[in-house]
């Protein structure tokens, strides 16, 4: 498997260099080296079709259509693995690298070197720092090990659910998960009622905890790329504060309900896990460095290089660097058995840099035309969504059944467009925050927060099921989850959150 | 278990009389074997038939024969309430199919034992397939594509005495991972 997914790499690697290679060569012959031919091309169109590069606007040119394997991508996503998941899980890769062709191929043969630029811009700026982040906390995180016997009571439940949506936002919402679904289920293992814990973990931990800082859940660090400081996001505490206070105070008292109800035996504590303890908690000093890290590159401006033609912030590498050191001191200093207790494996990783490798390349027409406002093919959505709230539920909603990351990029950049069309990043974050900061506020919250609205909406959420699941928990459908749980206890707070907060 | 006949009996009046009624009875002639359907998953009408059963105020019971006779002597002489004995029909056995899906290897041990093992005194189990997939690239996490390393399904019906289908009913009930149907009455021509 290993082997076969390093080859799909190497070929989609192979693919995309041949076709930069093919294009650049296409465009030189198209329009010669003669930069007086692009400007020639620039004033044949509108004059609100000149990009900031002084090249097109291709937010302003690119047709509706071209944003079609973006939507695929994200459908393929949502709908393969309740559809076909033995299909979706032998070929994802190939079908993230079908739709990420489907859409280079006629962009590179269309648009030449400003295709090439906006294909190595969003790869160098936005997918590597990335997956360098994810796969660092991944690393690190699953290099720590909660071991021992827990009695699963109300009370110990509640404290394991606040931990996680504590600790969520600085070890990220997947690694929150992975250090804490095995000791909550083994806490609980013995009791007849579980699924309601598991669900509320889903809520908690693996989304809704991961709002304070641009570790915790990917679309906010996606913000923090593009500009987003990152301590603004502990402005988030407030609406974060009472969805997590609410959710947690009901799980308790559902939770003490059910345990009423439990036998005697269900009620016992396993005690052949032995004492409570942590294993390779040298780790948390890792996971420091990789804090630093990317607060480093918030605060520090070291200039900038050229890589690949795009302008990337020295202090990025560096971070990105840092980052690549925490993981690999991390997999050297950790004992393995503690990462075989924590089930741990590259397999997560991979598929986040596999499908992001096609979401990252099939986003590039939507946050054009986005990007170019009232100007753009989607002007249409750009003057439907205007205010806080509209914001809120749209990023939400979509973020419940698309990938929450893109779905954020995308709305961010709605919002860009809208409020200062034609300010370049991160100007036009800082305006942002300055003037509309209720619209960040919002995106943001809509697109955290809702993840957890179903199994798709976020990374972790499946991760999750499937361990409960392979842990003797039944746990609900995909339907069974949204209509029972979601709607049922996440709808009405975050209803009281648009009301109470845009 | 004995092998005695039992009766699907639809009384009307209002429930909580008519469950009284039942109750006290059961108590003072000692017999543990009184059923209510809606306890125990019996189905005794399509959807829209047992909307108008309860509509009409009916409760159904699933009782011995020989407890049916006394049973409908008293409700005839009872005044102080308005009870009465709609139908009756004597059961011949009962079905109940299932189905069950799980992914480790010791749920699919449990889910075995509790349906291949110790049956009631007369239940046969009919139909019953497994398919067990074992997919070795589908071990760990995964968060995109998850699929599992081990996938036991299965399907099946029990048939036979309806007491031991209800035992078993109540035993399917309380596992995970196994959905049973409503049991099927199948009446005495």
């Amino acid at each position: 498997m290993a082997l076969r997914q390093r080859g799909i790499i190497v070929v989609f690697l192979m693919v995309m260099t041949g076709l930069s290679v093919v294009s650049a060569v296409g465009a030189q012959q198209e329009h010669g080296s003669d930069p007086s031919v692009a400007a020639e091309a620039v004033a044949s169109q509108d004059h609100e079709a000149v990009g900031e590069h002084g090249g097109l606007d291709l937010g302003a040119v690119l047709p509706l259509w071209s944003i079609i394997p973006f939507v695929g991508i994200l459908l393929s996503i949502a709908v393969f693995p309740l559809v076909a998941p033995h299909f979706w899980h032998k070929n994802f890769p190939k079908i993230s690298a079908l739709w990420a062709v489907v859409f280079a191929v006629p962009f590179l043969w269309a648009y030449g070197h400003q295709a090439m630029y906006e294909i190595m811009h969003i790869y160098v700026i936005d997918y590597i720092p990335f997956i360098i982040l994810l796969w660092a906390l991944f690393t690190v995180a699953g290099g720590i090990r909660i071991k021992g016997s827990l009695a699963g009571t109300p009370m110990v439940n509640t404290l394991l659910l606040l931990i996680g949506t504590i600790i969520a936002s600085w070890v990220g919402t997947t690694g929150a998960a992975m250090l804490l679904i095995r000791p909550i289920l083994r806490a609980n293992a013995r009791r007849a009622h579980k699924v309601h814990t598991v669900v509320f973990f889903i809520f908690l931990v693996a989304n809704i905890g991961g709002s304070l800082t641009p570790l915790g859940d990917p679309p906010l660090f996606l913000g923090f790329l593009h500009g987003v400081p990152f301590f603004w996001t502990l402005s988030l505490i407030g609406p974060m504060s009472l969805v997590a206070g609410i959710l947690l105070v009901t799980y308790f008292f559902l939770d003490l309900m059910y345990w009423r109800r439990e036998t005697e035996a269900g009620r016992q504590i396993d005690e052949s896990e032995g004492r409570l303890g942590i294993e390779g908690l040298h780790n948390l000093l890792f996971l420091g460095g990789i804090l630093g890290g990317v607060i480093l590159s918030g605060t520090w401006h070291a200039g900038e290089v050229t890589i690949f033609g795009v302008h990337q912030q020295i202090q990025n590498l560096v971070r990105d660097g840092l980052l690549i050191v925490m993981g690999l001191l991390s997999m050297w200093t950790t004992a393995k058995p503690t990462r075989e207790a924590n089930g741990f494996s590259w397999f997560p990783i991979l598929e986040v840099a596999y499908l992001f490798a096609g979401i990252f390349m099939t986003i590039i027409p939507a946050l054009a035309i986005l990007k170019a406002g009232e100007h753009g093919a989607l002007a249409g959505l750009v003057k439907a969504v205007t205010e806080p709230w509209h914001f809120f539920w749209v990023t939400g909603l979509l973020s419940s059944f698309l990938d929450n990351a893109p779905t954020y990029l995308t709305f961010l950049t709605t919002a860009e467009g809208m409020l200062f069309p034609g300010v370049p990043e991160p100007e036009v974050i800082h305006r942002i925050i300055e003037e509309h900061e209720i619209f960040l506020t919002a995106i943001s919250t809509g697109a955290v927060f809702m993840g957890a609205m179903t199994y798709i909406g976020n990374a972790p959420n499946f991760m999750v099921k499937s361990i409960a699941e392979e842990s003797g928990v039944e746990m609900p459908s995909f339907f069974g989850y949204l209509f029972r749980w979601s709607i049922l206890f996440l709808v009405p707070v975050f209803v009281l959150v648009s009301f109470l907060f845009y | 278990m004995d092998n005695e006949n039992f009766v699907h009996i639809e009384l009307h009046g209002s429930a909580d009389e008519v469950k009284a009624f039942i109750e006290g009875f059961r108590l003072a002639s000692g017999e543990q074997r009184v059923y209510a359907t809606a306890r125990e998953n019996i189905k005794t009408d399509g959807f829209f038939g047992s909307l108008i059963s309860k509509a009409q105020g009916a409760t159904h019971f699933v009782v011995p024969s020989g407890f049916f006779g006394p049973l409908a002597e008293a409700i005839e002489a009872v005044t102080q309430v308005d009870i009465r004995v709609e139908s009756s029909r004597p059961v011949d056995y009962g079905e109940l199919h299932f189905e069950f899906r799980c992914y480790s290897r010791s749920d699919g041990v449990a889910i075995r034992e509790v349906i291949e093992t110790e049956l009631p005194e007369g239940v046969v189990l009919e139909g019953y397939e497994t398919e067990e997939t074992i997919d070795s690239e589908a071990k760990g996490s995964e968060m995109y594509s998850p699929v599992h390393e081990y996938d036991l399904r299965g399907k099946g019906r029990f048939h036979g005495p309806i007491e031991g289908i209800i035992v078993l009913g109540r035993r399917l009930d309380d596992q995970d991972f196994i959905h049973p149907d409503r049991i099927h009455l199948v009446y005495v021509h």
